[in-house]
């Protein structure tokens, strides 16, 4: 049976964008809080912009070498961008008219985003005295003509082209949106409520001063992005909205994939514009509304109040058993899972600060991917250092970017004392490991904390992830031969419970599969239940298409790219796929083998992407204690049968909407936990 | 504390390796196991030196072993290297060079002392080993053989062959014969045949293997290797055998996915285990799965049992050294009379001479070959039995240890150890002093049967007012044995401060 007919198959970068167009789902479900829609909206932007540094551009290059090979779905590179710049399109226009009725909405509920046009006077002259004051003297506009060529344009950065003319003669002039002041400015309202003003508006409205002499026929505002030339993990979301906020420099070099215009500009500025930047009509973007919605996500965190419009408070719940006396004991107890962000993170930090003052402790390993710079994680581990304790830190910088912007708290830890590498040439390190090394009356004990997500507070209340506190002394072995490899020179031995990209868990699936189909083969219960953020290996789905061929009941979860198709007559018959997005970002990874009655759970780093399993370091582990696999198997079951925020993937490759019938496994889980601490079950 | 934590590195042939464990209530807990590829035996074995490029490597890789064993609390690793290190010749600039860098002191074993821990640390797990066994170890650069009989080491042989070293030396031939391991087979036979003229294997004797290679192959076979000891029936490991002798290393490689470093020595390890098994007529194979960095870690956190075994050991020396003079056709009886008299002195003059027991076996094992130079030619003996010594397998003696018995050997006859004699001057001044103090009891032990008729019996010593006095009782008249005694006092007196009377009585 041939499992690789690309019918069987989505391709990935159509699969990204109906993740995308799922996100702006969410934008346009009026259940969902409006500022919260306006959060989502945001996300659609940024992801967007991602997407073309990354992946378009990715595209763009092959296209450019004459590469012709086309992927499982049977397409070509110059055919994937045909069918993403059409769907894009479309989405685009969505999203704008998504955001019209968004700021329709706001309005209503007291929230103005107003032209110069509609301030009234008093408004009018802070706004005025605002420019003069703060934007004028940050404004560099860059005229164009015979002696000064088309300027640089940073990617990302919003601009304005300004159609001038003196004596007969037009010129342009560009104007760069400055980044240092925010992009949506408050403005003082003697009434209720809250106005903001886009300082675009302003800046075309007082665009005469800076042009004295000229007349000014016109303005667009525009947008270039650039191909970043690099690869960016795309599931961490955040990074992006880190980057926004703290408005690092973005890769500026690149050659341009695409130009966002405001819809307003005339035919003969835009073929000026196209001309000048090289790019095409089909990679233009006209936009009915503000370009680059990203920027709503600082917007809406900055509104204080207005609790209506936002989601009701969960903050996270601490974890029972772990919140009082030792983290040790309690460890030592039994085997501790902990759920974020329905549960606090804050036991990772306290398990870090426990150990970074306790005197038995003779040594800390961790691996830090992504951590913030004032990350409390980092001034724990500082501390320990100085406590005497050995530390030693897995640092995985996000390749130059990063490196460029000088990382000193990695700079801090050396300096404290503290072992600091840095990654591995080539090898990517996913794995979310933390290994404590502690001296006992009976002898030498390893704790253990593995996870699905990063160590970073920040994500901590945005994603979902699962992490796992054990002393067992196989998992801690193994965990300590994953450091020692990855942090000396020493061959990967042989694992006892884990499985270790890359090479393991690749291995180690196909084998939990071929049990599976064994098991099948022979009548007995066999069925597989994965819940992961992509699936896009095409191996990996064409071994699960044999899975379901041989009478394996497969239940998938994938919020993000699945390639791919379930419910396909004697290939995928047996497998059913939904993807969950909603109010936080579904990260956790779990997968459950029925093994005849007796199911294996594991839960870890990895994904099934080629990259997860072929080109990063990941881990997985399994799941021991019966609680923890009753508690497991209850969470996948919640989210098996929630409705409100499941999207089904059909078997041609489109996903259905939700059904409102008040399932909704992020509000149900928060209450499963809530329910925990009430009967104080450990 | 109720534990205990070691480690130790072995710096090998073809990996650095470090092992962690403890010991605590419930018994023995490896904590760690690290190993790195390092071919420092690739640059050993065809250049003769090792490259400052892999000396850098070898000293990054021993500093995040030191930062490794740091986490468990640990300060101070013992740390050894064995062939790689020891056959090459820039090895002083080396050790330098890591001490330097690393603050580690690599202490090279050399040939002998590698196996005797190896030996040593098979025998400690003792509940397994018969009383006649042929113990094998196979590394990379070396291999050894010690035949067992009657639960002592009777004689050890080691051949500067290894796994690695067999596949390098013998590639250049492997182009060009279909029947490679034919080849690999008779070039370990020249060394093996010959010991079967030096030994007869005892009776029942059982095969016992150790060293990286069985494991692996037992691991090919599909055999559990965590257990102290696994058993190999020898059918099964012929064919065994017999599946991958006519395998190239890049078959091998892809039969059993192996590394190409590893697959090329899986054939020249087969063969050798092969050949040591029909070498020893066992039925099986017992395989031991012990490395350098266990028998170093045991050591440490054992120190008791190593005591029992340590004198276990002593008494295979004096066993072998023993065989070994038959070999020779030596004069036992002579043998054991200087033995005596030469140990009463010994332990009479103790508080004088201030040496330790090991000292002592060396006295005794210096008794026992003293003459065996005889066999190859009367005049000068002591000068043969100086060389023979100097080249023996003696296992528990280290190199060092070696030279200084076969320094003693040169002077007990008459020859007085001066500065001018290359031998003594290699000698460091310890040494030096420790041949001149044992060669001179066992010139007086010698004396005594000058005539190697035992004549002198009963003897009793007595050691006061800085004389010693020797009584013995005769039944014939001894003359011969008093002029030579005479005549090697001077020089005992000088070495020691001491006079010497020696009293015959002449019983009717």
């Amino acid at each position: 049976m041939n499992l690789a007919k690309p019918s069987y198959f989505t391709n990935r970068e159509l699969s990204w964008l109906e993740f995308n167009s799922r996100v702006l789902e969410e934008a346009m479900d009026e259940s969902v809080p409006l500022l919260e829609r306006l959060g989502f909206i945001s996300i659609v932007s940024s992801n967007l912009d991602e997407f073309f540094m990354v992946r378009i551009a990715g595209l763009k290059e092959q296209v450019d070498a004459g590469l012709e090979t086309v992927d499982a779905a049977g397409l070509s590179p110059a055919k994937q961008l045909t069918l993403a710049s059409e769907r894009i399109h479309e989405m685009v226009s969505m999203q704008y008219k998504c955001y019209t009725d968004l700021l329709t909405d706001l309005i209503t509920a007291g929230i103005k985003i107003i032209d110069y046009g509609n301030l009234d006077e008093i408004q009018t002259e802070y706004i005025s005295d605002y420019f003069d004051d703060i934007i004028m003297p940050v404004l560099t506009p860059m005229a164009i003509d015979a002696g000064r060529p088309f300027p640089f344009i940073a990617g990302n950065s919003v601009n304005i082209v300004f159609i001038l003319e003196r004596d007969g003669a037009r010129n342009y002039a560009i104007v760069r949106v400055p980044g240092v002041i925010p992009r949506i400015i408050k403005i003082p309202d003697g009434l209720q409520g809250e106005t903001y003003i886009f300082i675009e508006s302003i800046i075309i409205q007082r665009a005469a001063e800076l042009f004295k002499g000229y007349d000014i026929l016109g303005s667009t505002c525009f947008r270039v992005t650039r191909d970043a030339d690099l690869s960016i993990d795309e599931d961490d979301v955040s990074d992006l909205l880190f980057e926004i906020e703290q408005q690092v420099r973005q890769r500026q070099w690149g050659s341009p994939v695409r130009l966002e215009l405001s819809r307003n500009c005339d035919r003969e500025t835009r073929t000026f514009l196209r001309s000048s930047l090289g790019i095409s009509e089909s990679d233009t973007y006209y936009i009915d509304g503000p370009i680059d919605l990203s920027v709503m996500m600082s917007f809406k965190n900055r509104i204080n109040g207005y609790d209506v419009l936002k989601y009701p408070e969960q903050p996270p719940l601490s974890v029972p058993a772990l919140a009082k006396g030792s983290m040790f004991k309690a460890i030592s107890g039994k085997d501790h899972m902990v759920h974020l962000p329905y549960q606090s993170f804050d036991c990772v930090q306290d398990f870090l600060n426990e150990a970074a003052d306790d005197p038995d402790v003779l040594a800390i390993k961790q691996v830090l991917y992504r951590v913030s710079g004032d990350s409390p994680i980092v001034e724990t581990l500082i501390r320990a250092a100085r406590n005497q304790k050995q530390v030693t830190v897995l640092v995985e910088l996000k390749a130059r970017f990063d490196e460029e912007n000088n990382i000193t708290w990695a700079k801090k830890l050396e300096r404290a004392g503290c072992h600091v590498i840095y990654g591995i040439r080539g090898l990517k390190v996913h794995s979310k490991v933390l290994l404590v090394i502690r001296r006992e009356p009976d002898g030498i004990k390893r704790y253990v904390h593995l996870a699905t997500g990063n160590y970073n507070d920040k994500t901590a209340r945005i994603y979902t992830d699962l992490g796992f506190f054990t002393c067992r002394e196989s998992i801690a072995s193994d965990a300590s031969s994953l450091f020692n490899n990855l942090t000396g020179y020493t061959l990967l031995p042989e694992m006892k419970k884990l499985a270790a990209s890359p090479d393991g868990i690749r291995t180690f699936i196909y084998k939990s599969i071929d049990n599976e189909m064994r098991n099948a083969s022979e009548g007995l219960p066999a069925a597989i239940t994965i819940k992961a953020n992509s699936l896009s290996d095409t191996d990996m789905i064409k071994k699960l298409y044999e899975a379901s061929s041989a009478g394996v009941d497969i239940k998938l979860i994938i919020r993000g790219i699945c390639c791919l198709r379930p419910g396909i007559r004697k290939v995928s018959a047996n497998i059913r796929v939904k993807s969950i997005v909603g109010r936080y970002l579904e990260h956790s990874r779990i997968y459950c083998f029925e093994n005849n009655g007796n199911p294996s759970f594991y839960i870890g780093s990895s994904d099934m992407m080629e990259r997860n399993l072929d080109r990063r370091v990941e881990t997985i582990f399994p799941i021991e204690d019966p609680g923890l696999r009753q508690r497991l198997t209850e969470i996948l079951e919640i989210h098996w049968n929630e409705t409100d925020k499941s999207r089904w993937l059909k078997s041609d490759g489109k996903y259905s909407k939700p059904e409102k019938s008040g399932k909704e496994s992020q509000v149900l889980l928060y209450e499963y936990y809530k329910n925990l601490i009430k009967s104080d079950h450990s | 504390m109720a534990y205990k934590i070691a480690a130790a590195i072995d710096i090998g042939s073809s990996a650095v390796r470090m092992e962690i464990t403890e010991k605590n209530k419930d018994g023995i807990n490896q904590l760690e196991f690290l190993q790195t590829p390092l071919y420092l035996g690739h640059d050993t074995f065809t250049e003769k030196r090792i490259s400052f490029a892999k000396i850098e490597k070898l000293c990054s890789v021993l500093n995040s072993y030191k930062d490794i064993a740091a986490g468990y609390g640990i300060d101070s690793i013992r740390t050894v290297a064995t062939t790689a290190f020891r056959e090459a010749e820039n090895i002083e600039y080396i050790l330098d060079l890591v001490k330097l860098r690393t603050g580690i002191t690599v202490r090279v074993l050399d040939d002998p002392e590698e196996k005797t821990i190896i030996y040593r640390e098979i025998l400690r797990r003792e509940d397994r080993v018969q009383k006649n066994a042929v113990i094998s170890f196979v590394g990379t650069g070396s291999l050894g053989i010690a035949v067992l009989e009657d639960g002592l080491i009777k004689f050890t042989q080691n051949i500067r062959i290894g796994s690695l070293k067999l596949s390098e030396i013998l590639e250049p031939v492997e182009g060009y014969t279909k029947k490679f391991h034919m080849i690999i087979e008779q070039y370990i036979n020249t060394y093996i045949d010959v010991l079967k003229n030096l030994i007869k294997i005892p009776d029942h004797s059982a095969f016992i293997a150790s060293g990286k290679e069985i494991d692996l192959i037992a691991g090919l076979m599909g055999l559990s290797v965590t257990d102290n000891f696994f058993e190999i029936s020898r059918d099964d490991y012929l064919s065994f055998y017999d599946s991958i002798k006519n395998l190239t290393p890049n078959q091998i490689s892809d039969t059993y996915n192996l590394t190409m470093d590893r697959a090329e020595i899986l054939l020249p390890s087969a063969a050798v285990f092969k050949i040591l098994m029909d070498f020893s007529t066992a039925d099986n194979l017992t395989g031991c799965n012990i490395n350098m960095c266990n028998a170093l870690i045991y050591e440490d956190l054992y120190p008791n049992k190593f005591d029992k075994i340590n004198t276990w050991f002593d008494k295979s020396i004096l066993n072998s050294a023993t065989y070994t003079a038959e070999r020779f056709r030596y004069d036992k009886r002579h043998t054991d009379a200087v033995l005596d008299y030469s140990t009463d002195i010994f332990d009479a003059i103790r508080e004088v001479h201030g040496l330790d027991p090991r000292a002592r076996l060396l006295l005794q094992v210096a008794c026992i070959l003293h003459d065996c130079g005889k066999y190859i030619n009367l005049k000068e003996h002591y000068n043969h039995s100086y060389d023979l010594i100097k080249r023996l397998d003696l296992p528990g003696l280290n190199t060092r240890e070696r030279v200084i018995i076969a320094n003693i050997a040169r002077y007990h006859s008459e020859m007085i150890p001066l500065p001018e004699h290359d031998n003594i001057a290699e000698l460091g001044p310890y040494e030096r002093v420790l041949v001149g103090k044992l060669s001179a009891i066992i010139r007086l032990g010698d004396a005594m049967d000058k005539s190697h008729m035992q004549k002198l019996r009963k003897t009793s010593i007595e050691f006061k007012d800085n004389i010693l006095t020797i009584s013995a009782s005769v039944t014939r008249e001894a003359t011969l044995e008093d002029w030579a005694f005479s005549q090697k006092a001077d020089f005992f007196t000088e070495v020691f401060g001491i006079q010497t009377k020696l009293l015959i009585e002449r019983s009717m």
